[in-house]
């Protein structure tokens, strides 16, 4: 990796940055401040979510939850409000940022820094590792914020099971953004790397959320979608990650960056 | 000593052609310009040297070196302005050059201190609020700093104005007087005829001459108008080495690209009233290479 590209580049998007942690943090804050609020009222709320058919759970992330078992801990209200839906939140965050080489082959700022003596891998490892830096600044933000909220309202609140549902959450995302650079590399296009690294995102959604309610036959599907790895109630219920997820998401994780950075060795950088 | 040398060159980007065949060599020390209309394969051809893009088949050596291969030695000892130059927004000018700089292990600060001040550029200032000559000036540094063996230029004045053309012509010159090579792509004919010893004409991708500059001054073609008392047929405008270009009534426009006393006497024959025979330009002799088919 090349330090002053990384630092360069950490600089370039800083604002961003800043403005990313700052909403998360934040979000975290008002969820956890808005709990005694829901508590007060707290089983007609889980009944009404109980209620709710199960297409509209599914889109929500609530598919499978069984509301009536639910104990409304703030660990729980926690996952419900903030975590079922920070993957997506930030995976957004990390399509755009991973796709910012095909941004720079566009414009045309690559061209000057590959006429320099420097290694392709390392232009794109320098420029990844911001975006999991970022990704990482993001998690503790939201960690911060969840944990300050707590703190405001006079609650306690288990910050391990949290923090595990944080890691797999940031692995899901790092997953999510490989395969958004490796479709820059290949395409080296923004838009058109955008549509197929979004159309991958939704499609995933689609495939673990809505497929199983349309039609069983194909519920399998779902195995293939990085969604349904993501259980953030199991991780934590048990205050312990999920093997098979942390599995998958790092293997997608290290198998599409390896593939980028084949493919961006290779790649002719035209005009 | 060819620093650059391709052989049967060729890149297609699927059924477009970029460059075919292309065999050209660099000679160490000289300012090579490379010259074509727009689309004839120029910047592919300095784009294939960088490494940019690979080769459909051919091949490319810069320094001895494989193109491909060995692109990250060759990138070591050259200094890069494309054609269109476009920088990082949110950067100051220093920063950019301090990010430029920190690939190249002799990285000079002091060399850069040296052309900033030459160039008049304010290094302090974000690179967003530079203006199109004063991004090429940032570019011109950038390529100039860590002091190359050899500057591959896709049109370096553009933006320029012509105070700072004439300083960057003292740049090259200067270059070429301490051994430096220079590959000069250009559409600037008059740049061309200042520093370039060589030049190569390229068009639909292919090299259509290489000659020695001095040559080509002297292949020059000259354009005359010729202004008669009274309209002539065409058969009594009989010339030697000349090409009746134009006949408007008593107005003929001819290319002469013979001997001048021979012509001189042939015209004394004519009812000349007036005449106009301007200074020989490159232009002309470029242009036959241009349009030719």
């Amino acid at each position: 990796m090349s330090l002053r590209l990384f630092l360069s580049n950490l600089k370039l998007s800083r604002w961003g940055l800043v403005a990313w942690s700052g909403i998360i943090f934040l979000y975290g804050v008002l969820t956890m401040y808005l709990y005694p609020t829901m508590t007060e009222g707290t089983i007609d709320i889980l009944a009404y979510l109980n209620s709710l058919p199960e297409a509209l759970k599914a889109a929500f992330g609530y598919e499978g939850i069984d509301f009536t078992t639910i104990t409304f801990t703030p660990e729980a209200f926690a996952t419900l409000e903030f975590l079922v839906i920070w993957p997506l939140l930030i995976g957004i965050y990390g399509i755009f940022a991973s796709i910012g080489i095909a941004r720079e082959a566009e414009r045309g700022t690559l061209d000057l820094l590959l006429a320099q003596p420097v290694k392709r891998y390392k232009v794109l490892v320098s420029k990844f590792s911001v975006f999991v830096f970022a990704a990482l600044l993001i998690a503790v933000a939201s960690l911060l914020g969840l944990v300050l909220g707590t703190a405001i309202i006079n609650e306690s609140v288990n910050t391990a099971s949290l923090a595990l549902v944080l890691v797999e959450a940031f692995l899901f995302v790092l997953a999510l953004a490989s395969i958004a650079l490796l479709c820059s590399v290949i395409f080296l296009e923004p838009r058109k790397s955008l549509l197929v690294a979004g159309v991958f995102m939704a499609g995933s959604y689609i495939l673990n959320f809505i497929v199983p309610i349309l039609s069983d036959s194909f519920s399998w599907l779902r195995n293939l979608s990085l969604f349904y790895y993501y259980q953030p109630n199991d991780v934590v219920s048990s205050t312990s990650l999920n093997g098979t997820a942390v599995a998958v998401y790092i293997v997608v994780a290290i198998v599409c960056f390896i593939a980028a950075l084949v493919v961006f060795q290779r790649r002719d950088l035209t005009v | 000593m060819a620093v650059i040398k391709t052989s049967g060159l060729t890149k297609y980007y699927g059924k477009i052609r970029g460059v075919q065949d292309l065999d050209l060599e660099v000679n160490k020390g000289e300012i090579f310009g490379f010259l074509g209309p727009n689309g004839a394969g120029k910047t592919t051809t300095i784009r294939l040297l960088l490494n940019l893009i690979r080769p459909t088949r051919g091949q490319a050596e810069v320094f001895g070196l494989d193109s491909h291969r060995d692109s990250l030695e060759i990138r070591r000892r050259l200094g890069y302005i494309p054609g269109d130059v476009v920088l990082y927004d949110g950067m100051t000018g220093s920063e950019y050059l301090a990010l430029m700089g920190s690939f190249h292990k002799g990285h000079n600060g002091r060399r850069q201190k040296e052309l900033q001040e030459q160039l008049g550029l304010d290094l302090s200032r974000q690179t967003r609020a530079y203006s199109k000559g004063m991004k090429q000036k940032l570019a011109i540094i950038q390529a100039f700093m860590n002091d190359p063996e050899l500057l591959i230029l896709d049109e370096p004045t553009l933006g320029l104005d012509p105070l700072m053309q004439h300083l960057f012509y003292d740049l090259l010159l200067n270059e070429k007087k301490r051994g430096k090579t220079v590959f000069l792509s250009s559409h600037i004919i008059p740049e061309v005829e200042r520093v370039c010893d060589r030049v190569g004409i390229v068009r639909n991708g292919q090299l259509v001459a290489i000659e020695r500059v001095a040559d080509l001054k002297h292949k020059k073609v000259r354009r005359m108008e010729l202004f008669l008392s009274r309209e002539l047929p065409p058969e009594e405008l009989k010339l030697e080495g000349v090409e009746i270009l134009s006949i408007k009534g008593k107005q003929i426009e001819l290319r002469v690209s013979g001997n001048i006393p021979r012509l001189l006497e042939q015209l004394c024959q004519l009812p000349i009233e007036d005449m106009v025979f301007p200074e020989a330009s490159l232009e002309d002799t470029f242009m036959e290479f241009y349009g030719e088919e």
